[in-house]
C-alpha cells in the first residue's frame, strides 16, 4: 500500500505544457466515458443479462435464432462447395503447368540472385524486388502497435481516473502472473540465451538460409517474453522501457524507410545506387538485405514484446 | 467435385478450413471465438496461396553457396512464399487489434457476448 | 525520368517516412505536421495533374531498379493525379474544420498517436490511388483499415468502442475476401501487376478457359471491396462508425477512406478486367442490383432516422450506390460519372459531417431533430454551409451534386433500354427521397426554437474558413462541371 501512495503522489504532479496551452485555446477537454470499472459482478446478477435471457428464450425469438444459425450454416456450406467446385477448374496441386510460360519465377530463380546477392530467393523477393510491399507491411505492424497503445496503454502521469485503472491493472498483474517461480526461472536461465542467440542467428542469416527479419524478430521477441515471465517487470524495465521501445522502433523504421526510399528513387531514375552485392554466399553479402533484415527484426521483436506487455498490464 | 478432392487435396483442405472459420465468425456470439474464426480464415487463405507455390519434386528456393547456376526447373515458385510471409504479419496485426478492442469492451460491458454488448451500447446511447 | 514523374513516389513515401517520426515528436509539432502534409501533398499533386494533362498519357514509376513485372510499380495519369489532389484538399479541410472538436474530444495523451494515424492514412490513400500492383493494394488496404479503426476509437465516448469493433469485423472480412479473390486470380494468371493481369485475363477469356474460377475471383474481390465501401447489403457497420467518432474522423472516413476503396475497384475493373470483358464475368447485373438497392434503402433508412449524424451516415449509403451505379453502367462515360460523383460527394459529405456536429453542439449536444430547431440562427456559418452541402447532395442546379446526377443519368442511357429506364427512374425517385429528408432538415434548422440554449461554442476563424472553402468548392464544381468532367474523361482514357 505504501508503494501505491508514492505512486499517487508521483502521478498527481505530472503535467505537460501542451495541456495548459490547449486548455487556454480550446477549453476543457471532453470527459472520457466513466472509467472502466474493474470489479466484475457475476453476469447473472446483471439486468442486461436477464433482459437478454428472456429475449432469447421466448419461443419466437428462439425460432429466429435457430433460423439464423441454419441459414448461416447453409450459406457457409454453399460458399465452401462453390469454392471447392471451382478449384477443380484450377491448375492441379503440385503441377508445374502454370509455370511453363511464367517468366516471373524464372527471372526470380535464374537471374534474381545476381541482382540481390541473396542465396535465399524469397528474402531477395520480399526485401528487394517487392520491397515496397514489405515496407508497407512493417508499417502495418507499427500502426497496429500504435492502435493497441491507444486502446490499452495506461499512462502513469495522467489524471486520477486512469491512475486508478493503472493501479488496478498493476494489482491484477501481481495477482495473476507467476512470481519467482523456481522451475520457470531455472528453465529461463537455460533457454533465454539459447533462444536469443538462435533469434540473432536467424536474423543475420536471412539472406542465406531460411529465416530473415520477421522470423528472427519473432524468436527474439519470444525470448524477451520468456525472460519477462520468469523474472517479472522489475528486471526487464531496467533495460527495456517505453523510451527504449520508441527509440528502437522509430530509428529502425526510419532507417528502413530511408534506405528503401533511396533504392526506389535511384532505381527509378536510373542512377547507380553504389551498393554492391558482395561475394555470393558470404555473411556480409546481399547489399542492403542484411541491415534491412536487422531493422525489420528489431521492429518485429519490439512489437511482439510490447504487445505482450500491453495486454498484460497496459504498460512496459 | 470428386476430381477436385483427389487432385486438389491441399486447396480443398484450405477451403474447408476457410469455411469453418467463416461460419465460426458468423455463428459465435463470443468475441474471442469470433477472433479465432478470423485467424482461421486468414490462415486458410495463406495455406491456399502457399499450396499453389509448391511443385512436386522440387527444392525450396535457396541456392547452394558453391555453384549457383540455378534453373527454374529445380526450384518451387518463390513468389507465393514471399506473399504469404507478408500476409501473415498483416493478420497478426489485425488479430492484436481485435483482441485489444475485446479487452476494452470487456472492461466496459463485463461481457464478451456481442449481442449483449450491442444492447448495452444502444441503451447507453439512448439514456 | 523527368523530374515531375517522381512526384507520385514522394506523395506515397514521405508521409510513410514521417509517420514514424511523428510518433516520437511532441504532440504540438505533430499537430502542425498533419496539416502541413496534406497541404504539400495537394500542391504537389496539383502540379502533377497539370503536367499529366499537358503531356497526356500515363507513366510508370518502378519501385527499385527492376521495373514491372518483377518489382512493384506506381502508375500515374491525369485521373489519378486529379483524385490525389481532391483527396488531399478534402483531408486538409476536414482536419481544419474539425480542429477544435478534435482537440477537445481526443484525450491529450492520444493526440500524438492520432497524428500518426492521419499520416499513415494519407500515405495509404496515395498508395491506393497510384499503385499498379494488386498485392501492394492489399497491404495498403490493411494500413487504411487499421488507421480508420483507430480514428474511430481515438475518442472513447459513447459507442465508439462498439462501432470500432463492428468496423473491424466487417472490414477484416472484406480484406479476407479480397485476398482470397486475389489468390485465385494469381493462381490463374501467375501475375500481380495490373497491366500484366489484364493481358492474361483477356487471353483466358479469349480461350474460354477457367472462366468459372475467374468469375469467382472477380466476385470475391467485388464483395470484399463492396463490404469495405459499405454497399447496401454490407452497410450495417457504417452508421455506428460514422456517427460516433470525432467530426474530423467521420469526415475523413466517409469522404476519403470508402472513396479510396471505390477508386481501387474502378482501377480493378478498368485496368485488370477491362470494360470490354465485364459482360463475360457477369459482374454488371449484380452490381446494378446492389447499387439500386443501396440508393433506395439508404435513403429510406435516412428518412426513418431520428438523429442528425446517423441520418447523414445513412445518406452516405445512398450516395455510394450512385457511384456503383456509374461503375455498373460499364462504359467510359459511366466510370467518369462515377469518379465525378466520388469527388462531389466527398466534398459534400465532409462538409455535412463537420457542420452537422457543430449544429448539434449549438443545440446543447442533443442530436435529435426536434432539438435542432433554430440551430441555423445560433450557428450562422454552419447553418449556411450545411444548407449548401445538403442542396448539393439533393442535386439542386448550380451545385456539384446536380452536375454529377446529370452525368450519371447521361451514362444510364448507355445501357440497354430496359436498364436505362430503370436507372433513370431510380435516379429521379431517389432525388425526391433525398430532397425529402434534407429539405426537412434545412427547414428545421431555421424554425423558431422551442426553448433557449446555453451552449456557445467557440471556433477559430480557420475552422470556419475551412467550411466556407468546402462550400465554395462545391459551388465551383457545380459551375465548372464540364471542365472537370473533361479532365476526368481524358484521364480515364489512360487508366486502362
Amino acid at each position: 500500500m505504501k508503494m501505491n501512495d508514492d505512486r499517487i503522489r508521483w502521478l498527481a504532479d505530472g503535467s505537460e505544457s501542451l495541456d495548459s496551452e490547449m486548455l487556454r485555446e480550446y477549453g476543457q477537454p471532453e470527459a472520457e466515458e466513466a472509467p472502466d470499472a474493474f470489479e466484475m459482478p457475476h453476469p447473472r446478477e446483471r439486468r442486461y443479462y436477464h433482459l437478454l435471457h428472456t429475449w432469447t428464450h421466448r419461443r419466437g425469438e428462439r425460432l429466429m435464432n435457430r433460423m439464423y444459425s441454419v441459414a448461416v450454416v447453409l450459406i457457409c456450406v454453399a460458399i465452401c462447395a462453390l469454392l471447392i467446385a471451382t478449384t477443380a477448374d484450377m491448375p492441379r496441386f503440385g503441377d508445374a503447368a502454370p509455370l511453363e510460360d511464367d517468366n516471373l519465377s524464372e527471372f526470380y530463380v535464374e537471374e534474381g540472385y545476381r541482382h540481390t546477392g541473396a542465396a535465399n530467393i524469397v528474402t531477395g523477393i520480399i526485401l528487394d524486388f517487392r520491397g515496397f510491399d514489405t515496407l508497407g507491411e512493417s508499417h502495418v505492424l507499427f500502426i497496429a502497435l500504435c492502435t493497441v497503445l491507444m486502446l490499452l496503454y495506461l499512462p502513469k502521469k495522467s489524471d486520477p481516473k486512469t491512475m486508478r485503472e493503472w493501479l488496478e491493472s498493476e494489482a491484477d498483474d501481481r495477482r495473476f502472473e507467476p512470481h519467482a517461480d523456481l522451475i520457470l526461472q531455472q528453465g529461463a536461465v537455460l533457454l533465454v540465451p539459447l533462444v536469443l542467440v538462435f533469434g540473432v542467428y536467424i536474423l543475420l542469416n536471412g539472406h542465406l538460409s531460411p529465416g530473415g527479419g520477421f522470423s528472427g524478430g519473432t524468436v527474439l521477441g519470444a525470448g524477451l517474453i520468456l525472460y519477462l515471465l520468469a523474472y517479472g517487470f522489475r528486471k526487464t524495465e531496467r533495460f527495456f522501457n517505453f523510451r527504449t521501445y520508441r527509440r528502437l522502433t522509430t530509428s529502425a523504421l526510419l532507417f528502413y524507410a530511408l534506405s528503401k526510399g533511396y533504392i526506389f528513387f535511384t532505381g527509378a531514375n536510373g542512377i547507380s545506387n553504389g551498393v554492391g552485392t558482395g561475394r555470393f554466399g558470404a555473411i556480409l553479402s546481399g547489399g542492403l538485405l542484411l541491415p534491412l533484415s536487422v531493422a525489420v527484426g528489431l521492429v518485429v521483436a519490439c512489437t511482439m514484446y510490447v504487445l505482450y506487455t500491453l495486454f498484460r498490464k497496459g504498460d512496459l | 467435385m470428386l476430381n477436385a478432392l483427389t487432385d486438389h487435396l491441399e486447396e480443398v483442405a484450405a477451403l474447408i478450413l476457410f469455411g469453418i472459420g467463416f461460419s465460426n465468425l458468423l455463428l459465435n456470439r463470443n468475441m474471442i471465438k469470433k477472433i479465432i474464426g478470423f485467424s482461421m480464415m486468414d490462415s486458410a487463405i495463406y495455406l491456399f496461396l502457399a499450396s499453389y507455390g509448391y511443385i512436386r519434386g522440387r527444392l525450396a528456393p535457396i541456392l547452394p553457396a558453391e555453384t549457383p547456376a540455378p534453373s527454374v526447373t529445380q526450384y518451387v515458385n518463390p513468389l507465393p512464399a514471399g506473399l504469404v510471409l507478408t500476409g501473415i504479419v498483416v493478420s497478426v496485426s489485425s488479430t492484436a487489434i481485435m483482441l485489444a478492442l475485446t479487452v476494452r469492451l470487456y472492461r466496459r460491458y463485463h461481457t464478451l457476448n456481442i449481442d449483449e454488448i450491442a444492447m448495452r451500447a444502444k441503451e447507453a446511447d439512448e439514456a | 525520368m523527368i523530374w515531375w514523374q517522381n512526384i507520385p513516389f514522394f506523395l506515397v513515401w514521405t508521409p510513410l517516412l514521417f509517420a514514424s517520426i511523428t510518433a516520437v515528436l511532441r504532440a504540438k509539432v505533430s499537430r502542425f505536421l498533419i496539416l502541413l502534409f496534406p497541404a504539400v501533398s495537394a500542391l504537389l499533386s496539383a502540379i502533377l495533374t497539370w503536367y499529366c494533362l499537358r503531356n497526356g498519357g500515363s507513366f510508370a514509376f518502378s519501385m527499385g531498379a527492376f521495373g514491372a513485372p518483377y518489382g512493384n510499380e506506381l502508375r500515374a495519369g491525369a485521373l489519378e493525379a486529379a483524385l490525389a489532389t481532391a483527396f488531399s484538399v478534402i483531408m486538409l479541410l476536414s482536419l481544419l474544420g474539425g480542429w477544435n472538436r478534435m482537440n477537445v474530444q481526443i484525450p491529450r495523451q492520444r493526440l500524438g498517436l492520432y497524428c500518426v494515424m492521419v499520416m499513415l492514412l494519407l500515405s495509404g490513400m496515395m498508395a491506393e490511388v497510384f499503385t499498379n500492383d494488386m498485392f501492394t493494394a492489399y497491404v495498403f488496404i490493411e494500413i487504411m483499415t487499421i488507421a480508420a479503426c483507430s480514428l474511430i476509437v481515438a475518442r472513447t465516448r459513447g459507442r465508439t468502442l462498439f462501432a470500432a469493433t463492428k468496423y473491424m469485423i466487417f472490414n477484416q472480412l472484406g480484406s479476407g475476401l479480397f485476398l482470397l479473390g486475389l489468390s485465385i486470380l494469381y493462381c490463374l494468371t501467375g501475375n500481380l501487376l495490373m497491366g500484366d493481369l489484364h493481358e492474361k485475363v483477356a487471353a483466358l477469356i479469349a480461350e474460354g478457359a477457367h472462366l468459372d474460377s475467374l468469375t469467382l475471383a472477380v466476385a470475391l474481390i467485388t464483395i470484399g471491396l463492396a463490404v469495405k465501401s459499405a454497399l447496401y447489403p454490407f452497410h450495417s457497420w457504417l452508421p455506428d462508425a460514422y456517427a460516433s467518432c470525432t467530426p474530423a474522423s467521420s469526415a475523413m472516413l466517409s469522404s476519403l477512406i470508402s472513396k479510396t476503396y471505390i477508386f481501387l475497384y474502378i482501377k480493378f475493373i478498368v485496368r485488370v478486367i477491362g470494360l470490354e470483358n465485364l459482360d463475360v464475368i457477369h459482374v454488371r447485373p449484380i452490381l446494378l442490383a446492389c447499387a439500386i438497392a443501396s440508393i433506395l434503402m439508404g435513403s429510406i433508412d435516412a428518412i426513418l432516422e431520428k438523429k442528425l449524424r446517423r441520418m447523414i451516415a445513412y445518406s452516405s449509403v445512398a450516395q455510394i450506390g450512385y457511384v456503383y451505379l456509374g461503375i455498373a453502367v460499364g462504359t467510359e462515360l459511366g466510370i467518369a460519372a462515377a469518379v465525378f460523383h466520388i469527388i462531389a460527394h466527398a466534398l459534400a459529405k465532409s462538409l455535412l459531417f463537420l457542420t452537422g456536429d457543430r449544429l448539434i453542439g449549438a443545440s446543447d449536444g442533443d442530436a435529435h431533430f426536434h432539438e435542432l430547431c433554430g440551430a441555423g440562427f445560433r450557428a450562422p456559418v454552419c447553418g449556411a454551409a450545411f444548407t449548401v452541402g445538403a442542396l448539393s447532395i439533393v442535386g439542386v442546379p448550380l451545385f456539384a451534386g446536380f452536375a454529377s446526377k446529370l452525368y450519371l443519368s447521361q451514362a444510364c442511357l448507355d445501357m440497354s433500354p430496359r436498364w436505362s429506364v430503370i436507372g433513370l427512374v431510380v435516379l429521379a425517385f431517389s432525388t425526391a427521397l433525398n430532397a425529402a429528408y434534407f429539405l426537412i432538415t434545412i427547414v428545421t434548422l431555421y424554425r423558431t426554437p422551442m426553448h433557449a440554449y446555453q451552449t456557445r461554442m467557440h471556433h477559430h476563424w480557420y475552422s470556419n474558413a475551412a467550411l466556407a472553402a468546402l462550400a465554395v468548392l462545391l459551388v465551383l464544381m457545380g459551375l465548372l462541371g464540364p471542365g472537370i468532367f473533361s479532365i476526368i474523361e481524358s484521364g480515364i482514357k489512360y487508366l486502362g
